[in-house]
C-alpha cells in the first residue's frame, strides 16, 4: 500500500502526463479549469486513470465538488485510505 | 491553387513526394507513412486525443499553408475547410472495441466519438488556424479527396470564401479493415500495385493526406502568390450499377469526365493528360481504361497512375493525385506509372511507364469510390 507521500507523488506524475502540464504547476491551489485547462472530456479520462492506478472508485458527481488540484489530491488520499481500511 | 501540403508513404513534403513518384514501386500491401512523426506537428495531448487520420490532415494543412507563405491576412469568417476521408477514425473505434470487450463500457475513452467522427480532420484544421467559415467533410469512399477539392473550389468560385484548405486524409488500416478488404478480394495478394498491368491483382492500401490552398485567382495575383495551377472544372456522378463494382463499360466514369469537360468549357481534344484513379484492381482499371478511351479516343492521351508508389490512400487519394498533377506542371513532366511493366493489351490507353516530358496543359484527374461514386477534376497550369 502506498504511503500518503508516495501516493501524492504517483498522482503528480500521472496528472502531469495525462494533462500535459509541467509538474511544478500542480500546486494545491491550482484551478483545474483555469490553471490546468481541464475540460469535461479530459476530466473523465483523468478520473479513469486515477481509478485504475489507485484501485478506487470516484463518485459520479466528483467534478461538481472539486475545484483545485489540492481538492483532487485530498479526495484521492481519503478514498485510498478507506479502501485500505 | 497557391499552396500544397503532402504526407504520403511515397514522401512527406513536395520535394520528397515528387522524388518518391519516380522511385521503384515497393513490394508492400499495407503502406504507412513511416517517416511521419506527429510530434513535429502536434502536442502530446493533441496526439493522444486525435486519430491518426487527423494527425495527417493537420500536418498536410500546415505544410500547405507554410508553402503558400502562411495564411494570407483576411477575414477568418471567409476562410473554409473541405477535407474528405473514406472511413475516418476507424482505427480508434477498433481500439475502443477492444477496450470495451476487455474492460467494460466504463473504460471506453471519452474521446472516442470526437476521434472517430469523419469530420474530426476538418474540425481540427479549422480549430488550429481559427478558420470560422464552412468546415465540411465529404465521404464518398475513394472519391472523397477529388470531391472535396471540387467542393472547396466551388466555395471560392461562389464567393463564399476567400481561402479554402481542401483535400483528403486517410489512415484506416486496421486488422479488421484489412481483413475485410482482403475477403472481398480487393487487396493485392502480391503486395505489388501495378495499375493497368496484365498481372494486376488488387490495390495496396495506404495512408496519407494532401491539402491544397485554394484562393480566388485575382486575389492570389494581387498578393503576388506563386500559383501552381487553376481548377478549370469538376464533376460528380454515380454509376447506380452495383455497391462495389464499377459499371464494366465505364459509363458512369465517362459521363463524369464529359460533365467535367463541359464545366471547364473544354473539348476532349484540349486535355493533355489523365491522372488516373488506376488502383491496380482488375475491375477498376478495365472500366476506367474503357471510359478514358471512349471520351478521348483510344490511346489519344497519356495516362499516369501514381498508385504504384503511393498505394491507394482511399479518401486521400484524389487530393494526393491533384497535388501530383500540379507538380507535373511545375516539373513539366508526367509521372511514370511505377510498378507496371506490361500494360494489359486489352486496354486501349497510352499508359505512361517512364517519366515523360510534358508541356503543361489541362489535365483531368479521376477518382472512383465504392458506392459507384465518380469524381473528375480538370486542372490547368497557372
Amino acid at each position: 500500500m502506498p504511503t500518503s507521500a508516495a501516493l501524492s507523488h504517483q498522482l503528480l506524475v500521472l496528472t502531469a502526463e495525462q494533462l500535459s502540464v509541467p509538474s511544478n504547476q500542480l500546486v494545491t491551489d491550482a484551478s483545474l479549469s483555469d490553471d490546468l485547462g481541464l475540460d469535461s472530456l479530459a476530466a473523465i479520462e483523468w478520473g479513469m486513470s486515477i481509478e485504475d492506478t489507485f484501485g478506487i472508485s470516484l463518485p459520479e458527481d466528483t467534478m461538481e465538488h472539486v475545484k483545485t488540484y489540492g481538492d483532487v489530491e485530498q479526495l484521492v488520499q481519503r478514498l485510498a485510505a478507506s479502501a485500505q481500511a | 491553387m497557391t499552396g500544397l501540403g503532402v504526407v504520403s508513404p511515397a514522401g512527406i513534403g513536395l520535394e520528397e513526394f515528387w522524388k518518391g513518384l519516380q522511385a521503384p514501386a515497393p513490394l508492400r500491401r499495407e503502406r504507412t507513412a513511416d517517416d511521419f512523426d506527429p510530434s513535429m506537428w502536434l502536442s502530446g495531448k493533441e496526439i493522444r486525443h486525435l486519430d491518426r487520420f487527423t494527425h495527417l490532415a493537420v500536418a498536410a494543412a500546415q505544410l500547405a499553408l507554410d508553402d503558400c507563405g502562411g495564411p494570407p491576412a483576411g477575414d477568418p469568417a471567409r476562410a473554409g475547410v473541405q477535407l474528405g476521408t473514406g472511413i475516418g477514425g476507424v482505427g480508434t473505434l477498433e481500439t475502443q472495441v477492444g477496450v470495451l470487450a476487455a474492460r467494460g463500457p466504463g473504460r471506453v475513452s471519452p474521446f472516442t466519438i470526437p476521434m472517430v467522427m469523419p469530420n474530426a480532420g476538418a474540425a481540427s484544421v479549422s480549430l488550429r488556424f481559427g478558420f470560422r467559415g464552412p468546415s465540411e467533410t465529404l465521404t464518398t469512399a475513394c472519391a472523397a479527396g477529388t470531391h472535396s477539392v471540387a467542393a472547396g473550389a466551388r466555395m471560392v468560385a461562389d464567393g463564399r470564401c476567400d481561402l479554402v484548405l481542401a483535400g483528403g486524409a486517410e489512415s484506416s488500416m486496421t486488422p479488421t479493415t484489412v481483413a475485410a478488404f482482403t475477403v472481398m478480394t480487393a487487396l493485392s495478394k502480391t503486395g505489388l500495385s501495378r495499375p493497368f498491368d496484365t498481372g494486376r491483382d488488387g490495390f495496396c492500401i495506404a495512408e496519407g493526406a494532401a491539402v491544397l490552398v485554394l484562393e480566388e485567382r485575382a486575389a492570389a495575383l494581387e498578393r503576388g502568390a506563386r500559383i501552381y495551377g487553376e481548377i478549370l472544372g469538376a464533376a460528380s456522378t454515380c454509376d447506380a450499377h452495383h455497391m462495389t463494382a464499377p459499371s464494366p463499360d465505364g459509363a458512369g466514369a465517362a459521363a463524369c469526365m464529359r460533365l467535367a469537360l463541359a464545366d471547364a468549357e473544354l473539348a476532349a481534344a484540349d486535355i493533355c493528360a489523365v491522372n488516373a484513379h488506376g488502383t491496380s484492381t482488375p475491375l477498376n482499371d478495365a472500366a476506367e481504361a474503357a471510359a478514358v478511351a471512349a471520351v478521348f479516343g483510344p490511346g489519344a492521351v497519356p495516362v499516369s497512375s501514381i498508385k504504384g508508389v503511393t498505394g491507394h490512400g482511399l479518401g486521400a487519394a484524389g487530393a494526393l493525385e491533384a497535388a501530383s498533377v500540379l507538380l507535373s506542371f511545375q516539373h513539366r513532366e508526367l509521372p511514370p506509372t511505377m510498378g507496371t511493366t506490361e500494360v494489359d493489351p486489352a486496354l486501349e490507353i497510352d499508359v505512361v511507364l517512364e517519366p515523360r516530358v510534358f508541356e503543361p496543359g489541362p489535365t483531368i484527374s479521376n477518382s472512383f469510390g465504392f458506392g459507384g461514386h465518380n469524381g473528375s477534376l480538370i486542372l490547368g497550369p497557372a
